[in-house]
């Protein structure tokens, strides 16, 4: 978010400041310094060393009130979902979900974010409350470029006193999701849906994928099913992924997964021609993944 | 004690897609059904009733008059009670206003101890109205919440996604809960409740019932504004491979040989490249002359947002 936020800041002749809430945070705030902000704003404390929503969000509004930015940005995560608009509702303001573009005109933010299943864009603005904020999908925008350490970010450090102390229990973890990096960060995908039947069906999706220099996704529903492990999980509740080429078999298409899916080429595999992956495909196949996988994994060998 | 679980009719997305080419919302007739994760948590309420029996079970909803009967259809899962909040003056309500209006009717209620809801409409998509009740009753917020293994009078103890998998936590009630999709099996309508439900009405209840303040409601309570919409049209013009099997597969290997990447204006930052997409979309919206259907469009969104 560093480079468009960057942009907006420049654009009206304001500061970017980035804000910081944690734990042991001198190694993170050494390794920020190196990208363009003006400020970094820090509350360091044993408190925040769990994640605790009233406790993070409190020292947010905290923060809002008393240095009143025009605009607040956040990352539409896990956590930056629910967060924001817990702020937002303390503040009585607007708040953008999503935002896949940014702008600045005259002191107003425009926000722009996808609906209707992305196939509609909408422009919202929130003109008469401060401040103007926006969560911004991950990944939308490029990421940070480093400058040399010029000295011109200035640290701030922000003292927080007031804590609630009624935690939520944790009792237990369930599953451990291992680094979903590679997916993110992944060029090609080859993603599988419920339409494939067996296990067997999905090795040869991963043979595939090594042949081809892709990684392997994976829809929540054929999580839930136990044909793959969560960490491949692609979409809403799982990673969002910004590959040059996502390759769908046996995937409906549904927004839930697809939300994840920031993707121009999308090709598809299908056995229902009415499918809704082949309205967002730009290359399509009517066919049974099932038939279809054994036949191409063979020529793909040859 | 009682358990309100908000819900949202939305248009049945089934039915709506987005003709690329002529740029046009296809509306199909869609009728409006009830949001898909609203029934995860309306199941939700459900169990933590199967547990403890002296629980109420509420739905509440904040819709057009002509929602009645589709929320009256949700008593045949065994709710106690359903309420429509509904008012010209509620029209046009963003997350923020529609959150107040809720908080309103739930204040109304009385004695909730658990808000329930879907973690996310399918129309708006912002999932913000789950956490903006928490903020504005003063309770805990359970956000992506699976399932509930155990609840009592004063505790609750769910499964909920973070970022390392999923974790169980316990928190003391009063709390809200984001409901997301799951494993969880949505019951089936009982006929036992269908018949109850004859003689059962939902509750309508407008602005001054809820004692909400006009000023919050509807589009002057809205802090944001739709400012404009686009149709993307014309820019994917997808290609359907034909043939038999094998013919298939010969095609796919080759354009998997090929065509790698192409039209991807996401990585366009640049404003020049950004505002030539644009023009683009806009020419051809000109073209096809899709106003009435985008109006149309609009003031749906105006109305779910």
């Amino acid at each position: 978010m560093n480079s468009i936020g960057r942009k907006l800041a420049d654009r009206n002749n304001n500061t970017l400041t980035l804000v910081l809430i944690g734990y042991a945070l001198q190694e993170k705030i050494e390794e920020i310094k190196r990208f363009s902000y003006d400020y970094i704003l820090y509350a360091e404390n044993k408190m925040f060393e769990y994640y605790d929503l009233e406790n993070y969000a409190n020292t947010l509004v905290e923060m809002i009130r008393k240095y009143k930015p025009g605009v607040v940005l956040l990352g539409s995560t896990l956590y930056g979902r629910t967060i924001a608009p817990w702020i937002a509702s303390a503040l009585k303001t607007g708040l953008t979900a999503d935002c896949i573009w940014l702008d600045m005109n005259e002191g107003t933010l425009i926000q722009v974010r996808p609906a209707f299943g992305d196939n509609i864009e909408a422009e919202i603005i929130c003109p008469r409350r401060k401040p103007q904020m926006a969560t911004v999908r991950p990944h939308v925008f490029p990421l940070a470029e480093c400058r040399d350490n010029d000295g011109t970010c200035k640290l701030v450090r922000y003292d927080v006193t007031n804590f609630k102390t009624d935690f939520l229990t944790l009792l237990d973890r369930i599953k451990v999701l291992e680094n979903s990096q590679s997916l993110e960060k992944a060029q090609i995908i080859f993603a599988v849906g419920r339409g494939i039947k067996s296990k067997k069906n999905l090795d040869m999706v991963f043979e595939l994928a090594v042949l081809y220099g892709a990684q392997v996704g994976a829809t929540r529903a054929l999580v839930d099913m136990g044909m793959i492990d969560r960490k491949y999980q692609i979409g809403q509740t799982g990673v969002t992924v910004k590959p040059k080429l996502y390759i769908a078999f046996g995937i409906s298409g549904c927004i839930q997964h697809m939300s994840g899916v920031l993707c121009n080429e999308i090709w598809a595999v299908n056995n229902d021609e009415n499918a809704q992956i082949f309205k967002k495909a730009t290359l399509g196949c009517v066919a049974d993944i099932n038939v279809f996988l054994p036949l191409l994994l063979n020529k793909m060998k040859e | 004690m009682n358990i309100v679980v908000c819900v949202k009719p939305v248009p049945d997305r089934e039915k709506m897609y987005v003709d690329k080419e002529k740029g046009v919302l296809v509306r199909n007739g869609a009728d409006m059904v009830i949001n898909e994760l609203d029934y995860y948590a309306l199941e939700l309420g459900l169990r933590c009733k199967d547990m403890q029996k002296d629980f109420n079970v509420l739905v509440l909803s904040m819709a057009n008059h002509n929602c009645i009967n589709l929320i009256r259809s949700l008593y045949g899962y065994g709710v106690d009670d359903a309420v429509l909040l509904s008012d010209k003056a509620f029209q046009g309500s963003d997350t923020l206003a529609t959150s107040y209006v809720l908080s309103c009717g739930i204040r109304k209620i009385g004695e909730c101890k658990i808000i329930l809801c879907g973690c996310e409409s399918s129309d708006g998509c912002t999932a913000q109205v789950g956490p903006n009740l928490a903020q504005r009753l003063g309770m805990k917020l359970l956000a992506n919440v699976l399932s509930i293994q155990y609840v009592d009078e004063k505790k609750i103890q769910v499964q909920q996604i973070d970022y390392q998998g999923i974790k169980i936590v316990e928190a003391s009630l009063p709390v809200v809960i984001t409901a997301v999709s799951s494993e969880l099996k949505i019951r089936t309508k009982k006929i036992k409740f269908i018949l109850e439900a004859q003689n059962k009405d939902v509750s309508v209840w407008n602005a001054q019932d809820i004692h909400a303040d006009c000023a919050q409601c509807g589009l002057s309570g809205s802090a944001t504004q739709v400012k404009s919409m686009h149709v993307k049209v014309g820019i994917q013009t997808g290609v359907m491979i034909d043939g038999d099997q094998e013919e298939k597969v010969e095609q796919f290997i080759s354009y998997l040989k090929n065509g790698k990447g192409c039209n991807l204006y996401h990585q366009n930052f640049t404003d020049e490249g950004r505002t030539l997409y644009w023009v683009k979309v806009r020419l051809k919206k000109a073209e096809y002359g899709s106003f009435q259907n985008l109006l149309i469009l609009i003031s749906l969104m105006l109305y779910m947002n």
